[in-house]
């Protein structure tokens, strides 16, 4: 083979790189706000009062923010800093539009700053990583096509024949992101800002898991694998070890991290065989997986000696071990048996910060050190001190998950402990919480100290662009016109002798797709919408895989407005709503749940992390009064609880007369509500009254019939109680239950 | 009927086995495949592609 040189005329461009400085500074200042929420909310852990006293600032509404804001504002914006900058490089072409680079920037902070918005104020889906509200769901839709547009449009007029493999990882990143996103936030809007997603019960689950899993892979890791492929030869000055396993590396992802989302609902409700291929695919992700850390890290080859010296390439070599560590974790946590152990515990948050601090924050890290002197045009002020943030971030990353393993591993052990005589060893919940104060405590500071070593970074970024020079010099490049090339073209001898079989094996093909772009972006999109097709299909389409119950009734509008409260106050961050089949769960929560259980939960709350303890069988535990105590003031009642205090549900007004459009908007999701979808509000207002009676009748305070607290008690005393009712019952227990049946 | 009941009656759990199967036969085709000789000489000249930054490594045909 050999490639003949052309005489072909040259071309002279410029590279865009305003668009690169504005996502480097996006990338900054979002995860300077993003992390300081994460120090929020992890001393609200450590001690409620840090909850602040608002309604605003709680646990449940500030986490949201921080995830949100550390996935798609900071390392979103990591990512198009790294691709906007290396992509026009390999294609050798100037960004295909530069209005939509700039609708592209904008676009993405001004979604950003609406999350800021209206994640506080509890405006949310409750799906995790998809809390957004619909019209930002929308924004963000048409946002990510402006990009796409002008990703595919720069494709389209590259000069350089092969797509080099951060290119398709970045192909695989659009598409997937756009397919997930536009399936998993399919709702009926109820209001502006209120939605009710069109799955439920074990459906939603399984379509939000496919999304969270996969937002984790085609947000968190393959656009970063991308990033690693061109800046860790950039930096190293050395080609990629092996382009072969980086090939083999893509494709495997492509074929199996979709397929892997049901590992996240081992021993819940959804059916066991899908929750066995999730494991199955989870495992065999390990392979691909260290075959790019492998990749990553022996692109140093004979280049080691300059890790000593270099803080970029010291960034890169933690985060691409990190990337190892955590790709190890994952296929392990999705093990039937680890997971039995992990899920719900704070095991699976370290697990997560291992892959976001190590993984995308280091290789961000290290990327904006290459990428500001030359985007600056000044070199970077100090070395010293990006040596220091590499220290001190990997110190206290270090802090930070190690604390919290030992944490998960504590909380799940002690869950599941029962003592010589066959009892729950620790009954109480709150005492398993107690025994996680000196990790909890361990891991503000070491969260303190990676947000330190990222202050660091930004005044280290900040002083090299005030070095900058008064004018930018375009970063100018030439390439062959792509209509003078066709004269002399380049003699490219790919033919082997020996007919069709060798030429299969000699790899034409795949040469050939990775000229037709569109062909290459079809296939991947194929990859991806088969598997979750086989994957998800059978559990819509086949009636066993949720069985139905006949006593389980929808909610009556009251109850359903103070689901709605517990999905605004975000208490689902916190509580599980389903009980796993194991013997420690049903002696301490009851019996365990059932997939006819969930049929009505647009969306589904089963949640994913128990700091405190499972809900669903909590109806009929407590009465009325101690659930407007706790409310009130959890510690009135639990002196250790670490719950905020929801004082303002005994203040607010429930919105009564909004109850019926999201009655409505239930019924149009097919819930039977009967007579409720024209007197909802009447239902709603007289179910108040009865509860609010039956308060001050157990010495309670009285004028509690129009407030949230009264509503939310509707919805908890409900709670998993449906399944020990007869079906004729279901009428008398509830004076304004819905009629419909299912 | 509805269609989730002619679903529920024709055994379709199995299909995903299938198609985990299928899929792992194509990853067995891309390694095996991947790994041949013939495209050593190709592979090095790509992964060569971020280093270059003045010229494309294979200028593109229109």
């Amino acid at each position: 083979m050999s490639v003949a040189a052309t005489a072909a005329q040259l071309e002279h461009f410029e590279y865009d790189e305003d668009i690169v400085r504005k996502f480097l500074w996006a990338t900054v200042v979002w995860g300077l706000v993003g992390m300081l929420v994460g120090l929020l909310i992890a001393l609200d852990l450590a001690n409620p009062a840090f909850n602040l006293g608002f309604e605003y600032t709680t646990f449940g509404r500030l986490r949201p923010l921080h995830t949100n804001a550390v996935i798609f504002a900071f390392a979103g914006n990591a990512f198009f800093c790294g691709a906007y900058y290396s992509t026009q490089r390999l294609l050798k072409a100037r960004m295909f539009s530069d209005a939509l680079s700039r609708f592209h920037f904008w676009g993405w902070q001004a979604i950003i700053v609406s999350a800021a918005l209206t994640l506080p104020f509890g405006f949310t889906q409750a799906k995790e990583y998809a809390e957004l509200e619909w019209p930002i769901d929308i924004a963000i839709a048409v946002v990510w096509v402006g990009f796409a547009v002008n990703f595919f449009g720069t494709i389209a007029k590259r000069r350089e024949q092969h797509l080099y493999v951060a290119i398709w990882f970045y192909i695989a990143s659009i598409v997937t992101v756009a397919i997930l996103h536009i399936f998993n936030n399919l709702s009926v809007p109820a209001g502006m800002l209120k939605s009710y997603s069109l799955y439920a019960g074990v459906q939603d689950a399984f379509m939000q898991w496919w999304y969270g899993h996969n937002a984790v892979a085609f947000f968190l890791t393959t656009p970063f694998l991308g990033l690693m492929y061109y800046y860790m030869p950039k930096a190293a000055e050395r080609p990629v070890f092996s382009y072969k396993l980086s090939i083999l590396h893509f494709w495997t992802i492509v074929f199996m991290y979709i397929w892997a989302g049901p590992h996240h609902l081992h021993y819940t409700s959804l059916p066991e065989w899908a929750s066995t291929l999730g494991m199955l695919f989870s495992v065999m992700l390990w392979m691909p997986s260290w075959g790019g850390m492998v990749n990553g890290l022996l692109t140093l080859r004979g280049a080691w000696h300059k890790v000593t010296d270099d803080p970029v390439l010291k960034f890169f070599v933690v985060g691409v071990t990190a990337y190892g560590m955590s790709t190890f974790e994952g296929p392990m946590l999705s093990v039937k048996t680890v997971n039995s152990l992990a899920h719900y515990t704070d095991w699976v948050i370290a697990h997560v910060h291992t892959g976001a601090l190590g993984w995308n924050g280091f290789l961000t890290f290290g990327m904006l050190y290459w990428l500001a002197p030359r985007v600056f045009q000044a070199p970077l002020h100090s070395r010293k001190l990006a040596e220091t943030h590499f220290w001190v971030a990997t110190f206290g990353m270090l802090l930070y998950v190690v604390a919290i393993y030992a944490a998960g591993v504590t909380q799940g052990l002690m869950w599941r402990a029962f003592d010589a005589s066959g009892r729950l060893q620790y009954p109480d919940f709150v005492e398993t919480v107690m025994k996680l104060m000196p990790m909890y405590w361990t891991r503000v500071i070491g969260g303190s100290l990676y947000i330190g070593g990222l202050v660091v970074m930004a005044y280290n970024l900040v002083r090299t662009w005030q070095a900058r020079p008064a004018t930018y010099a375009a970063a100018a490049a030439s390439a062959p016109a792509l209509r003078a090339a066709a004269a002399p073209a380049p003699a490219i001898v790919l033919e082997p002798a020996g007919g069709a079989w060798a030429r299969f094996t000699a790899a034409r093909w795949h040469r050939t797709w990775e000229g037709l772009p569109v062909t290459f972006t079809v296939l991947v999109a194929v990859a991806v919408a088969v598997a979750s097709l086989f994957e998800i299909l059978p559990t819509f389409l086949i009636r066993s895989n949720v069985p139905t119950i006949a006593s389980v009734k929808p909610y009556t509008p009251l109850e359903l407005a103070g689901r709605d409260i517990y999905i605004k106050e975000g208490c689902f961050n916190c509580h599980s709503q389903m009980v796993r089949p194991f013997r420690h769960e049903t002696e301490r929560y009851g019996e365990y749940s059932k997939p006819g259980e969930f049929v009505y939960d647009h969306p589904f709350l089963w949640g994913s992390r128990r700091i405190g303890p499972d809900l669903h069988r909590v109806g009929g535990k407590y009465p009325n009064l101690w659930h407007v105590r706790h409310m009130e003031n959890p510690q009135s009642i639990n002196p250790n609880s670490i719950m905020p205090p929801y004082a303002h549900m005994l203040r607010n007004d429930v919105d009564f007369d909004g109850i019926q459009s999201r009655v409505d908007a239930m019924a149009m999701l097919g819930v039977p509500y009967g007579a409720s979808v024209t007197d909802a509000p009447a239902q709603a207002r007289e179910q108040a009254k009865a509860i609010a009676d039956e308060i001050v009748r157990a010495g309670g305070p009285a004028g509690l019939e129009t407030k949230e607290v009264v509503a939310l008690t509707a919805y908890l005393q409900r709670l998993g109680t449906d399944i020990t009712r007869l079906p004729g019952d279901a009428q008398a227990a509830r004076p304004a239950a819905p009629s419909g049946t299912h | 009927m509805k269609l989730s009941d002619i679903m529920g009656h024709a055994q379709l759990s199995g299909y995903a086995v299938v198609a985990m199967l299928i899929f792992l036969a194509v990853f067995v085709a891309v390694v095996w495949r991947i790994f041949h000789p013939a495209q050593a000489e190709r592979w090095a000249q790509d992964a060569r592609m971020p280093l270059d930054d003045e010229r494309p490594t294979l200028p593109r045909q229109p």
